[in-house]
């Protein structure tokens, strides 16, 4: 019985869920557009007209370097708000975190991953 | 606040027993900066593979400024022991024998990565850190160091399709099994409120021993997974002939021997309630291992997937030991380790000298009549498939010889009588390349490039596999003062 605050609210989501989406579905005008089905590709025309093909090397290193820059981000913040506790200690610290990185950079670019105009001989 | 106060439970001066860890970072590092600078050219590859030799001889000499026979450092994260000493001396030998393979064989095969140099070592560095730590966290970490090199080693192969799909099946299972041990950590830390092994082990009683035991399986499994222990083998073979030849000589020598240390730490800890359980689980899995090993590499028709297949074999014949618990046992799994490391090295540099000719592709049967192609090749061959299987004259009998004693003083006469018998079936597959080898017409006919630092390698790996079991004392007086060291510390506890 402890847990019927609970029960209850998970009957109002599935209810309240049911109900908007079979309102949604009664109410709404139906037309048949063929841009409807078209999928979306940032606002340009497809360059290919099925989603399994393969994509450009370059797109994964991309991401994976987003990754690394992103996740050296998520670290300074919380260095960011003890910066005055941590004092020299800390600032030593994310230094020596952010020479690391670069060096992840420094490597990507000379290893030539940035640089996207290479001929197929190359690879 | 003060940098000092934050380190204030760290003594500095205790950064002098990592020195040798530290000399292989930092030769990793220059390595890395090095290949930033410098232009690819011949010199580059020269100078990269004497780098290597310079950094890993300069990590050997460092080792003889420490003396210390037992000692914990950073809190107790870190051990210095002897186990640890040898262990990582014989890691460094072994990278130092793998190196020049490695640059005749990917500049013969058009696969030269400068990455390969510098992951090696920071492979090396994991197994290091592995070989000489109690702390579940640094073993944990150690292990991703280990297995990420590997993962990234093994892809190295310049368009093969198969050394993709190889590391592919060793990333995705190498990741479950890491997932299993942190879920066993958990679970260790959770039963004993500590992350030293050690006291882990001795705060076994009633009222936690669920947890525990639970976390232990978790943990026992992540490391089965990694040495190869048969229900959980499929990367293995896999991975083993998708890496470039050398390195798979790099994974199955020197990474096993890191792979099974933390297990050998364990084994002291095994306690009077803990050790019925652990006999029979450890006990079957051997079983299981060894003779199922053995039946798959009969079957083989390539050459490297064969010899994968006998590391899974000769993993399961340590793993018989270890269930024996006994210093007498433990004594025989360090031996076996270590032999164990030498013979199956030799077996796969010789396979990657092979490798390097134009018209091989390890199918088993062009190895016939190679005595007529290059009679140090073969004969070296030969040596190394005689010592895995136990010929008496070399390293592999002395082995064996001590698994049976370690099962026998303990009474498990069955896991004994199995040993012999997976032998037996090993024989098939061992005796055929040696007959295919000596007394059959020539398959193909080439000529082997020669090398001098490879053949020194080679050689080195024969006279040690001669040496060793003729005189098996060289390594048996240290490893079994080593064993009754770590039974003594553990009784003290």
């Amino acid at each position: 019985m402890a847990y019927i605050g609970l029960l209850s609210l998970l009957a109002v989501m599935l209810g309240l869920s049911v109900v908007l989406i079979s309102l949604n579905w009664l109410l709404g005008p139906k037309k048949k557009e063929p841009y409807k089905t078209y999928p979306y590709e940032c606002g340009v025309p497809l360059y290919d007209d099925t989603a399994q093909t393969t994509f450009h090397q370059g797109y994964y290193i991309l991401g994976l370097l987003l990754l690394l820059f992103d996740i050296e981000v998520a670290y300074l913040f919380p260095w960011a708000v003890v910066y005055n506790y941590l004092g020299i200690f800390g600032f030593i610290e994310v230094f020596l975190f952010l020479l690391i990185l670069t060096f992840g950079l420094v490597y990507a670019w000379k290893k030539e991953a940035l640089d996207w105009q290479f001929d197929l001989e190359s690879l | 606040m003060d940098i000092r106060l934050l380190l204030g439970s760290t003594n500095l001066y205790e950064f002098k027993y990592l020195l040798p860890e530290i000399t292989v970072f930092v030769g990793a590092f220059v390595l890395f900066l090095l290949d930033i600078v410098m232009k690819n050219s011949e010199t580059k590859k020269r100078i990269f593979l004497w780098i290597s030799i310079l950094f890993l001889a300069l990590s050997m000499l460092s080792f003889s400024f420490k003396n210390e026979f037992f000692k914990d450092v950073f809190s107790g994260t870190y051990t210095i022991d002897t186990l640890g000493t040898f262990s990582k001396i014989f890691e460094i030998v072994l990278t130092l024998m793998v190196l020049p393979f490695l640059h005749t064989y990917m500049n013969k095969k058009n696969t030269f990565y400068y990455e390969v140099y510098y992951i090696t070592f920071l492979g090396l560095l994991g197994m290091m850190t592995l070989s000489s730590s109690y702390n579940l966290i640094v073993i944990y970490v150690s292990l991703e160091m280990v297995s990420i090199s590997f993962y990234i080693m093994t892809a190295l192969f310049r368009g093969s399709f198969i050394s993709k799909e190889g590391a592919y099946k060793y990333l995705i299972i190498g990741g479950i099994s890491i997932i299993i041990a942190l879920y066993g950590a958990a679970f260790m830390y959770g039963a004993s409120k500590s992350l030293d092994i050690r006291a882990i082990m001795s705060s076994y009683n009633d009222t936690n021993s669920v947890y525990l035991i639970v976390g232990m399986i978790l943990f026992l499994l992540a490391f089965a997974i990694k040495i190869g222990i048969i229900p959980f083998h499929f990367w293995l073979p896999d991975a083993y002939t998708a890496a470039p030849t050398p390195i798979t000589g790099f994974m199955a020598s020197a990474g096993k021997l890191a792979f099974f240390i933390p297990l050998l730490r364990l084994v002291p800890y095994v306690n009077q309630h803990l050790y019925s359980s652990w006999m029979i689980s450890v006990s079957i899995l051997a079983a299981i291992t060894m003779i199922v090993g053995n039946a798959l590499a009969l079957v083989q028709s390539d050459l490297k997937r064969l010899l994968a297949y006998s590391s899974i074999a000769h993993s399961g014949y340590i793993l018989s030991v270890l269930s024996s618990n006994s210093s007498m046992g433990l004594k025989a799994a360090i031996y076996f380790v270590f032999v164990y490391s030498i013979m199956g090295l030799g077996a796969f540099l010789v396979l990657s000298v092979l490798e390097q000719t134009e018209e091989w592709d390890n199918q088993l049967f062009k190895i016939g009549g190679l005595y007529r192609n290059t009679g140090f090749l073969s004969i070296s061959f030969a040596v190394f498939i005689f010592a895995l299987l136990g010929i008496p004259p070399t390293v592999g009998f002395v082995g064996k010889a001590l698994v049976f004693l370690g099962l026998a003083i303990k009474n498990i006469y069955w896991l004994g009588f199995v040993l012999i018998l997976a032998t037996a079936i090993s024989t098939g597959y061992y005796v055929r390349i040696v007959v295919l080898m000596f007394m059959k017409d020539v398959e193909i006919r080439f000529k082997p490039h020669y090398d001098v630092l490879e053949n020194v390698s080679i050689g080195l790996l024969v006279f040690l596999t001669f040496i060793l079991g003729m005189f098996p004392f060289v390594l048996w007086n240290g490893i079994s003062n080593i064993s009754e060291f770590l039974f003594k510390i553990a009784n003290m506890r």
